[in-house]
């Protein structure tokens, strides 16, 4: 019974089993892709695996996070036992860089996936009814893209008050916009062919056009899209967080760790801001490397 | 075609400004400021008001030159921009300055050696600009441009020119042939002007590169090399013209990388600009300073989109303004 089940299963989906092997012999062939999706592979195990890989641990505190302060080990060069040296209460800087990839790609996937589900809906529906409400909600749009994206994101957190959860917001809301106008041009073109017209001639819902044929079939610049701006969104929130707005100071925020060790920069105290800011560096370049390469391997024109 | 838009943009401040905040007159007013003040500023912005009622209020003090009261710096929000705003755009000119022209070339040079190293290095080096946390380069070129190697200043514009005529300090020095202060001036822009160039240099070399390839394809290019002009002609003057249109796009959008770069490109310099305003405000919880910037910089950035388009026309005569 089983057999015929999977059996069932391999010839149903054996058109898409095949585009899948296609697409991942594209990216073995490309190796800024490859080296994109090591590192991304990479990133995922330290931010899973990263109570196994640190060497000291936060403790939570009414929901706080705090990590023990050592005073007799303060401002340690890297070495053997604190390879990523520590900070002026004696933290060691490693474990919060591991830790901080947790809250990085918390914050990206969260925020990108919010964004994602608005632009979905709303460019969907928009781009396929037209009509009134598409105007005024691409001139709702129009006026997010008036602004620079981080400081639009600045003056929100200022509003909403200082906070990790707040940043989180703000960059949904900048975020949004963007998504819903690539969804809606995507909507438009794919309106046009002529299985839609069909499945409209044989009497199918309009919800479930837009939710069967339409959104299936604009997905992949959207993927493209989620996948940079993962990297794009942890770049800002790290931003926001350097300029005070976003987590709080001492905790494993790669943002806030870059901020507080600034001022020792200058006196030589290197290692306090250097590895936070290259954990930020990498961490987006993974994303910025492998989005590139999709972009060009989902591309129809370019794939065959 | 200003208008709306501007319009649009008051619009989002004024929603993040009066319906965001729990109690606008006391963000307004400041955290510390005692009740008689904050009362004040609710009667003064009309805060109990309906929300019509208030943007009504909200514009015409826009217009007027009300933007608020800056409690850290004890003076309008609009004094302050006043003072500010000619090192921001010193600043943000000097990264285009350098932007534009090594983006373009680093393209160029991609596109003609196609997947040959050339083109292998400029982009990976542009995939690094786009993903470099921009606080953290100007930190890393502070470590070893100044604390370790001692050549380039870390803080501040330089020595304030003899006369101030622009507030742009490296133009007043030329202009008051102060030769002092513009040595003095250049060697302190150097440092935070390729910080904040980088990013929009790497998006400048991308779109470069692709619009490059597509041109590079076409047939007039082809009976241009048919014909037997040098490689240097086709390229720079055929190709890259018309590559240039995408390109010039980019740029006025990478211009919002920029402002946001500003931010925190002076914080890091101490560069005394409405990015470092922005960042004592935050810290200080000036939120009228704040939504100052944010309105400025948001005008700034359409102003800059408006130019973008005027240069098409300028680009591409098939383009005509107005039509």
């Amino acid at each position: 019974m089983e057999e015929t089940a999977s059996q069932n299963f391999g010839s149903k989906y054996e058109s898409q089993i095949k585009e899948f092997k296609y697409t991942l012999h594209l990216i073995r062939k490309s190796p800024l892709t490859l080296a994109g999706l090591i590192l991304l592979i990479f990133i995922f195990l330290v931010a899973i695996f990263a109570p196994y890989l640190a060497i000291e641990h936060p403790i939570y505190i009414g929901g706080q996070q705090t990590w023990l302060s050592d005073f007799n080990q303060t401002f340690q060069p890297p070495s053997w036992k604190h390879p990523f040296g520590t900070d002026d209460m004696g933290h060691d800087i490693y474990s919060m860089v591991i830790y901080g990839t947790r809250e990085a790609l918390y914050v990206g996937f969260i925020v990108v996936l919010v964004a994602m589900l608005i632009g979905v809906l709303l460019g969907a529906y928009s781009g396929y009814i037209g009509g009134w409400f598409d105007e005024v909600l691409m001139r709702i749009c129009d006026m997010f893209f008036a602004f620079p994206g981080l400081i639009l994101a600045m003056a929100i957190t200022a509003a909403l008050g200082p906070g990790l959860l707040h940043v989180m917001y703000a960059l949904m809301i900048v975020w949004w916009p963007a998504y819903t106008r690539i969804v809606r041009g995507q909507v438009l073109s794919v309106k046009q062919n002529q299985y839609i017209e069909a499945a409209r001639a044989v009497g199918v819902s309009r919800f479930k056009i837009i939710w069967k044929h339409v959104i299936p079939n604009s997905l992949p610049p959207i993927l493209v899209q989620a996948t940079m701006d993962l990297g794009n969104v942890i770049l800002t929130a790290a931003g926001l967080a350097f300029l005070g707005l976003g987590a709080a100071a001492y905790t494993a925020d790669w943002g806030i760790m870059v901020s507080q060790g600034r001022s020792w920069m200058i006196a030589g105290k290197w290692w306090w801001s250097t590895f936070p800011g290259l954990a930020i560096f990498v961490t987006v370049l993974a994303f910025n490397l492998f989005g590139d390469g999709l972009r060009d391997i989902l591309d129809p024109r370019l794939r065959r | 075609m200003l208008i709306p838009v501007v319009i649009g943009v008051t619009l989002i401040t004024f929603t993040i400004a009066y319906v965001i905040p729990a109690d606008p007159a006391r963000a307004w007013a400041g955290q510390k400021a005692p009740p008689e003040v904050v009362e004040q500023i609710r009667e003064k912005y009309h805060l109990n008001d309906p929300l019509y009622v208030q943007y009504y209020y909200y514009i015409s003090g826009l217009v007027r030159g009300d933007w608020g009261y800056s409690h850290s710096e004890h003076r309008p929000v609009l004094d302050c921009l006043m003072d500010y705003f000619p090192a921001t755009f010193e600043l943000t000119i000097w990264a285009m300055a350098i932007a534009i022209p090594v983006g373009i070339y680093l393209g160029v040079v991609s596109a003609v050696k196609r997947n040959k190293i050339p083109d292998h290095l400029s982009r990976i080096f542009a995939l690094s600009g786009v993903s470099m946390p921009i606080f953290w380069l100007g930190l890393l070129l502070i470590l070893i441009f100044y604390t370790y190697l001692g050549w380039f200043p870390a803080s501040g514009r330089g020595i304030t020119p003899s006369h101030t005529y622009t507030g742009l300090y490296i133009l007043d020095s030329i202009l008051s042939l102060d030769f002092q202060s513009l040595a003095s001036d250049i060697w302190h822009i150097i440092l935070p002007a390729v910080t904040l160039s980088y990013a929009t240099l790497a998006v400048m070399t991308r779109m470069t590169r692709s619009s490059m390839l597509e041109v590079l394809r076409l047939d007039y290019i082809k009976t241009a090399r048919a014909k037997g002009l040098p490689d240097k002609i086709v390229i720079y003057r055929h190709a890259l013209r018309n590559a240039l249109i995408p390109t010039l796009t980019v740029a006025g959008l990478a211009f919002a990388g920029l402002l946001g770069g500003a931010v925190l490109t002076e914080t890091i310099f101490s560069w005394p600009g409405m990015g470092r305003y922005a960042y004592h405000a935050i810290s200080t919880l000036d939120f009228p300073a704040i939504m100052g910037v944010t309105f400025l910089m948001a005008v700034i950035f359409v102003i800059a989109n408006l130019i973008v388009d005027i240069m098409y026309a300028y680009l591409d005569p098939r383009i005509k303004l107005g039509e």
